[in-house]
């Protein structure tokens, strides 16, 4: 067979296709930004066997096939517009909260110190601390700004919520923190918060939740997931 | 960009390209070395490295992860270079199983998602270590023609020096890459050739990883906790499905560790870099469905018994 077209056709829409993910920052959607250089060093290495390769020719139907299949990959990757994974996904695929929550707290007591302003904590930050401390009276009143999707029902409540990831976007789990009232938007929609932590009450349960003063709608993230970065700091209870 | 897809399937496209993009890399490490090797290192190298005694060559084997730090998608193609090189098929299935954790990467993020647990480690690495060997040792009864595909026993058929057709003349079957002076171009082809047989099955298995994560919930398994021996089989499937590179798969399941109980978080840790769904096609590309039957079997089995013994211990 003398189609090796294909092979040389499938490795440059692979290459472009990498290229586009990293300079459109569409990578921020499918990656951990731990391993961005994997797919800088993927781009490279795919362009060096593209230029400097030898020709060679596509051995059988199997391999057309292979070589067909990448290059249907690449193409619709190149043609497609990516956006964050929605609530819909979170709904589909039942990630727990507290699943999230774990992760979260075993990792915030090692690596993370919070900030003494309550305002530059994100969910992140607040998700943790209440796994630690449920107890909504000792956030009662505290100021509160942060920025995620929206969730208009979230084991019983609104939510404000965020995709968190350790690798890619397989793994991704969502945190949330619950509204006192429901807001009157659609699911998804990127909000920045502010309000002040209260007691609500969900399904019969004491829980904490956000008294919404105001909002805005915003831009998605260009990172939309939370990804951890180990700080040395130490935590500090004090500071809740 | 020319379209924007409905969120259901951009939901699928994200999970399904993401798996693509992390483990692609990977790939291109494992074809890279598996090219150098073919270069570079001789069979008769492995045959003097390699011990005799099966034991021990099955040791060296679950070791050998140690020089490829890098997750199953990667040691594939390095494995499959491994049999060309004449090494014996249950050898390289163990490097196969074990080198996706015996590996200093793997050993430093559980650490980190474990740190005040070093028996974690411990009994990852033990139960790793036992269950490669002994599915090994299993697969080492058959002989390669039993546990080989046909298309790949034809690849390792020019290796064999009894293979006959004259190397000036093309094979009939054009599955040869006859060896010549090392020459750069040279090596990227072949790193291409491996690139693009591997890729194309991790196609097929990211797209089943996907679906399958897309219509089954993650939270399904969390019915079966009540039962120590259904947790850890129902840790298992997860694994299995979620098909997470074993690079950082100790974080996912420090996230169910509240949930579960810990001989179940190590029969994920232990069985799913081995056996998942990318890894089960992309094995379709040396071994025969009834071998990789088998490996599964058998290592889902003695997974199943040590993380159960360990149960019973503590």
């Amino acid at each position: 067979m003398k189609n090796n077209w294909i092979n040389r056709f499938a490795l440059l829409l692979a290459t472009i296709f990498l290229g586009k993910l990293i300079f459109s920052s569409e990578i921020n959607l499918l990656i951990h930004p731990r391993y961005f250089w994997l797919v800088y060093f993927a781009c490279g290495t795919l362009f060096l066997t593209l230029v400097f390769g030898e020709n060679s020719q596509v051995k059988s139907r199997r391999d057309l096939y292979l070589s067909s299949l990448l290059a249907l990959f690449a193409l619709f990757g190149l043609l497609v517009d990516f956006k964050p994974l929605s609530s819909q996904a979170a709904g589909e695929r039942s990630d727990f909260v507290e699943t999230g929550l774990n992760v979260d707290i075993s990792r915030m007591k090692r690596f993370s110190s919070f900030s003494a302003n309550t305002l530059e904590r994100d969910i992140k930050d607040w998700v943790s601390i209440f796994a630690m401390n449920p107890e909504p009276q000792k956030y009662e009143n505290m100021k509160i700004r942060v920025q995620g999707f929206y969730l208009p029902n979230s084991k019983g409540a609104a939510a404000i919520a965020r995709y968190t990831l350790n690798c890619c976007a397989a793994d991704a789990q969502i945190i949330s923190i619950s509204l006192k009232e429901k807001l009157n938007l659609p699911a998804d929609t990127w909000l920045e918060i502010e309000g002040v932590l209260t007691e609500i009450e969900i399904n019969g349960e004491r829980s904490i939740g956000i008294s919404v003063t105001d909002f805005q709608e915003i831009e998605p993230l260009s990172n939309p997931y939370i990804t951890y970065v180990q700080k040395t700091e130490s935590f500090d209870l004090k500071t809740v | 960009m020319i379209f924007q897809l409905p969120t259901a399937l951009n939901n699928f496209f994200i999970i399904f390209y993401s798996i693509i993009v992390e483990g692609m890399p990977f790939i291109l490490i494992g074809s890279l070395l598996s090219g150098i090797m073919e270069y570079f290192v001789s069979p008769e190298s492995f045959d003097k490295f390699m011990p005799k005694k099966k034991v021990s060559k099955l040791t060296v084997a679950a070791m050998l992860g140690n020089l490829m730090p890098v997750c199953e998608c990667g040691n594939i193609p390095f494995a499959r270079r491994l049999i060309k090189k004449r090494v014996e098929p249950y050898i390289a299935l163990t490097f196969l199983l074990a080198a996706p954790v015996l590996n200093p990467i793997v050993i430093a993020s559980t650490v980190a998602a474990f740190p005040n647990d070093p028996t974690i480690l411990f009994l990852r690495l033990s139960f790793t270590f036992l269950v490669a060997t002994g599915t090994g040792f299993m697969i080492s009864k058959l002989t390669s023609k039993q546990v080989l595909s046909s298309h790949f026993a034809e690849q390792e058929a020019c290796n064999n020096p009894l293979h006959s057709h004259s190397h000036n003349q093309s094979c009939e079957s054009g599955h040869c890459a006859h060896k010549k002076k090392v020459s750069w171009p040279r090596l990227l082809s072949l790193v291409r050739t491996e690139f693009f047989e591997m890729t194309g099955i991790f196609l097929f298995g990211a797209t089943i990883a996907a679906s399958i994560q897309m219509f089954i919930p993650k939270s399904f398994v969390f019915g079966f906790n009540q039962f120590e021996w259904l947790a850890i089989l129902a840790m298992m499937l997860l694994a299995f499905i979620v098909s997470i590179c074993s690079n950082v798969d100790a974080f996912f399941a420090l996230a169910y560790s509240q949930v579960f109980p810990m001989s179940s978080i190590l029969a994920f840790l232990v069985f799913g870099p081995m056996i998942d769904i990318k890894a089960v096609l992309m094995m379709r590309t040396i071994f025969n469905w009834k071998t990789i039957l088998l490996i599964a079997l058998y290592a889902g089995v003695f997974t199943f018994l040590l993380c159960y013994a360990y149960f019973l211990w503590i």
